[in-house]
């Protein structure tokens, strides 16, 4: 599939498939009422509080984390696409973008 | 045996090496569990020696008390920390061995095949027929896939909060993958998840009893490879999981649980409890943690203390040992050259140990 966009960001591939979505950036649990399904969930790395809004998400992209970690193991579960060890999603991305995420490349784009 | 130490040495080193290349040690949760075993080393390989001396002096024969030993995960991760502590406390060579020798005879006598350390299979060949029959697995849709993807995420989820990081292989073990292309066709694969107590009420004894105690998941995928690591928990799939999901079922509590509806108020009374309790984890402060770090590290082998007749229990001597210390920086990453890293994990000291036999 070719991605037309903007490449933002690169990391580890941890899960395959391609998504396009808006982002949210959460830290916690205390995101979870404004945590909309389809969104692409941006985190410095999961913890098991996000699990409900993980559920939700139609991506996951972590700051930190490698090919077993627990947004890795468990996107690949869910089947949605998941890149990690993206660095710096957690300051570049903001809320609301359209981005498209690559977890097959391990790449993230602004999306056209 | 090569001329210096078992075999079986370089394979785990390889396996354990490998998989943790896969892996960030920042992730880690509550704490890094490396940084920790410092503190203690000396007094888990103590417990580790009585319990192995005491289950050979009583005569007893690891095929006998097979079905009885903790889950096969959390006796190949339990053994890869007993490593590095052997190695911390300077464990003498013939103590260090008979320890060894030990989890080795038992880890290999719970494996199926030839490989024993980057290995989930269990179950021989000619068993996986008798798994199929038990199991009885249904055609699966997407639906069906994406309700099972989200049950499976929420139990390994519920299993971190219950056991920590390090711990969690005692509530997540992964058994497979299984050919069974001669029942479902060419390519086919069975992986079995096993959440195997998701409801320890001795570990938890004040908690609200959390809603189911074991959960058994039985895939059957087609287009996928499937690659085993040494932490069984942690298989690496290639090809999507919910759209290459041919057959399923789910034992909740020895019941087939199969229909839409039915997997949707599993998923939804886990994925609560597993949130909810990892907020109340989080809320524990580090000495609180520390303490109840040693309690899922001891109820991880419980049914081994069980066989020999010890405590799982964190001794006194323990708790006091870890109380008001800090984490005793060890592993900082796990990016490092393989011989930094042996070193590091005891593997390099037990080679030793075994040379000096």
């Amino acid at each position: 599939m070719e991605i037309k966009g903007k490449l933002i960001l690169a990391g580890v591939a941890a899960s395959g498939g391609v998504a396009r979505g808006k982002v949210k950036v959460i830290t916690g649990i205390q995101d979870s009422d404004s945590f909309e399904e389809g969104s692409i969930l941006v985190t410095r790395i999961t913890d098991p509080t996000m699990v409900m809004m993980m559920a939700k998400s139609a991506a996951i992209v972590c700051d930190i984390g490698g090919l077993t970690s627990h947004p890795s193991i468990v996107s690949r579960e869910m089947g949605i696409p998941c890149v990690v060890n993206a660095k710096t999603a957690t300051t570049i991305l903001q809320d609301g973008q359209e981005i498209v995420v690559d977890g097959t490349a391990g790449k993230i784009y602004f999306a056209e | 045996m090569t001329q210096e130490y078992p075999d079986w040495i370089d394979e785990y080193g390889e396996a354990f090496y490998s998989s943790f290349q896969m892996h960030d040690v920042r992730v880690h949760m509550p704490f890094n569990g490396w940084d920790f075993y410092p503190l203690f080393a000396n007094l888990w390989v103590r417990k580790m020696y009585e319990t192995v001396k005491l289950f050979r002096e009583k005569g007893l024969r690891v095929g006998d008390v097979i079905e009885r030993l903790p889950n096969h995960g959390s006796m190949k991760f339990k053994f890869s920390e007993i490593i590095m502590c052997l190695g911390l406390a300077h464990t003498p060579p013939e103590r260090a061995r008979f320890i060894c020798d030990f989890f080795v005879e038992a880890i290999r006598a719970q494996t199926a095949g030839e490989a024993l350390w980057a290995n989930n299979k269990i179950h021989a060949f000619e068993d996986v027929g008798k798994v199929i029959a038990y199991s009885r697995p249904v055609p699966a849709d997407r639906a069906h896939a994406s309700e099972i993807g989200k049950i499976i995420t929420g139990c390994a989820t519920l299993g971190h909060g219950l056991y920590n990081d390090f711990c969690v292989d005692i509530s997540y073990d992964m058994y497979g993958p299984y050919d069974v292309s001669g029942v479902y066709g060419d390519g086919a694969l069975m992986l079995i998840r096993s959440f195997d107590d998701l409801n320890p009420t001795e570990l938890w004894p004040h908690h609200t009893p959390f809603p189911f105690k074991k959960i058994r998941v039985f895939g059957i995928y087609k287009n996928i490879i499937l690659r085993p690591t040494f932490v069984t928990c942690q298989m690496i799939s290639t090809g999507n999981m919910i759209d290459n999901l041919s057959h399923f079922q789910v034992i909740v509590d020895g019941r087939a649980v199969n229909s839409l509806d039915e997997l949707k108020v599993v998923r939804e009374a886990i994925l609560k409890s597993a949130s909810s309790l990892y907020v109340e984890y989080q809320g524990f402060s580090f000495e609180k943690h520390k303490e109840f770090w040693l309690s899922q590290l001891g109820y991880q082998l419980k049914n081994l203390f069980d066989i020999v007749g010890l405590d799982w229990h964190p001794s006194q001597e323990m708790v006091n040992r870890v109380k008001d210390k800090e984490l005793v920086p060890t592993v900082e990453t796990y990016d490092i050259p393989r011989e930094e890293f042996y070193e590091k994990f005891g593997i390099e000291y037990l080679k030793q140990v075994y040379r000096s036999a």
